[in-house]
């Protein structure tokens, strides 16, 4: 399988232009504020790399950098997107990262991962005081696989071949 | 080790990973209470270790502790049983004294009630034979005894003496076959004669039977027999028995423990000087 490249810097700059954009969905698109961009790229990024530890790495930035945007406590998205980042590059390798239904069930899935990890945290450190829909659960998901995959795409015009 | 960390070194990674941002997490946010989660957690691990190391040092200190007084328990235990068996006799003996005392109270207060003057006596030795019911008193001629003077107790008549010496003298107790006292029934105020058994009773005779006479009464000396003065306790009918002859048998227990007998008061039938 022809494995995608990219410069640190690439990297870098879809975190950070995924995490500025994420903090201003909201206040441009209402409709989608569900979507979780960080997510998209850290599940792009993950399946990109076969090195858990790399996929982590990005994981825990994007998440980290969320968390410093938002008022909530830094880390909780760390530790939801250090988990999909690492599981992530750790499934890259057995399947095939580029055909569209697995991406499309790559994002789903792991958009899921990443909701269910943070209801346990947000069980285990807010108990009740969050609000959270159930709703969140089925259309975040489906949210993130439908505008993910065309990033996807757009994505991999900015690889380098190996 | 090593190996292991380097096989699975991205978990290891992961783990460490999470790890610092659920730190960094509990350091933030506080539970309903205020308490910051890092705090919550370092008591749930340090109270346990705390608690161990606690008990164990509990337990290490206690068995110590207990090795050294077991060390010192024989030498100890030795020492308090000593203690224990010398305690005990000291209290034998002053029970022994109580009661010595009380029984001279007693026959104190007999000599005092009595008209005639009397003599306090030890018992130093009792008849070597069954069939001789006698006991040896510690006065004699030199106390101004002589025979037949009454001997009595507190509870009631002893016997007569029989035997005089210098320091002491033989008397012969009214349950020696051979004895007889005068008696009169305390209720009915009918007279007999108490005759010693050559046992540990009384056979009262010469009651006839159509006397009233009932277990349980009161005979007293009659003055009769001018040995025993009248009117001292000599027993309780025990069994009455309407006999084949004309009398009833009736048998009595002494008053006085005659088995038991350590001090006793011989009347000397001369009136009391006060």
């Amino acid at each position: 399988m022809e494995r995608l490249r990219y410069s640190i810097w690439i990297i870098a700059l879809f975190v950070v232009i995924s995490v500025l954009v994420q903090s201003k969905l909201p206040l441009w698109l209402p409709r989608i504020s569900w979507l979780d961009l960080p997510l998209i790229v850290t599940i792009y990024f993950g399946l990109s790399y076969r090195d858990s530890i790399r996929g982590m790495s990005i994981g825990v930035v994007a998440g980290l950098l969320q968390d410093a945007l938002s008022h909530g406590p830094l880390g909780i998205n760390g530790v939801t997107k250090t988990v999909v980042g690492f599981f992530t590059s750790s499934v890259s390798g057995r399947i095939e990262v580029e055909h569209t239904v697995i991406r499309m069930t790559a994002l789903w899935l792991f958009s899921v991962v990443d909701l269910g990890v943070f209801a346990v945290l947000e069980k285990i450190f807010f108990a009740s005081r969050f609000s959270w829909a159930h709703y969140h659960f089925v259309f975040t998901p489906i949210l993130n696989a439908v505008i993910g995959l065309p990033l996807f795409y757009l994505g991999d015009r900015l690889r380098k071949r190996d | 080790m090593n190996e292991f960390l380097t096989r699975r070194k991205n978990w290891v990674a992961l783990s460490l990973t999470l790890l610092m941002q659920l730190v960094l997490l509990g350091t933030q946010v506080t539970d309903r209470n205020n308490v910051r989660f890092i705090q919550i957690w370092a008591n749930f691990l340090i109270i346990p270790a705390e608690q161990f190391t606690s008990a164990t040092v509990d337990i290490t200190s206690n068995l110590w502790h207990r090795y050294v007084a077991l060390r010192h328990a024989s030498e100890e235990n030795l020492q308090l049983k000593e203690q224990i068996q010398s305690l005990s006799l000291e209290k034998n003996r002053l029970d022994a004294e109580v009661q010595a005392s009380r029984r001279l109270q007693a026959l104190l207060n007999l000599k005092e009630a009595a008209p005639w003057a009397s003599v306090a006596s030890e018992v130093i030795g009792s008849s070597p034979s069954e069939a001789f019911k006698s006991i040896i008193i510690n006065t004699g001629v030199n106390a101004g005894l002589t025979n037949n003077l009454p001997v009595l107790t507190p509870e009631g008549v002893v016997g007569r003496i029989v035997r005089v010496s210098a320091h002491s003298s033989w008397v012969q107790l009214i349950t020696d076959s051979e004895s007889g006292v005068g008696v009169v029934f305390e209720k009915s105020r009918v007279h007999g004669v108490a005759k010693g058994s050559g046992g540990s009773i009384l056979d009262v005779e010469y009651v006839v039977n159509e006397e009233n006479i009932a277990v349980g009464d009161v005979i007293r000396t009659s003055g009769e027999d001018q040995i025993y003065p009248k009117d001292l306790l000599v027993g309780t009918v025990v069994s009455v028995q309407s006999g084949g002859g004309i009398f009833k048998k009736i048998t009595a227990l002494p008053a006085a423990q005659l088995s038991r007998l350590e001090e006793v008061l011989v009347m000397k039938k001369t009136p009391r000087r006060e």
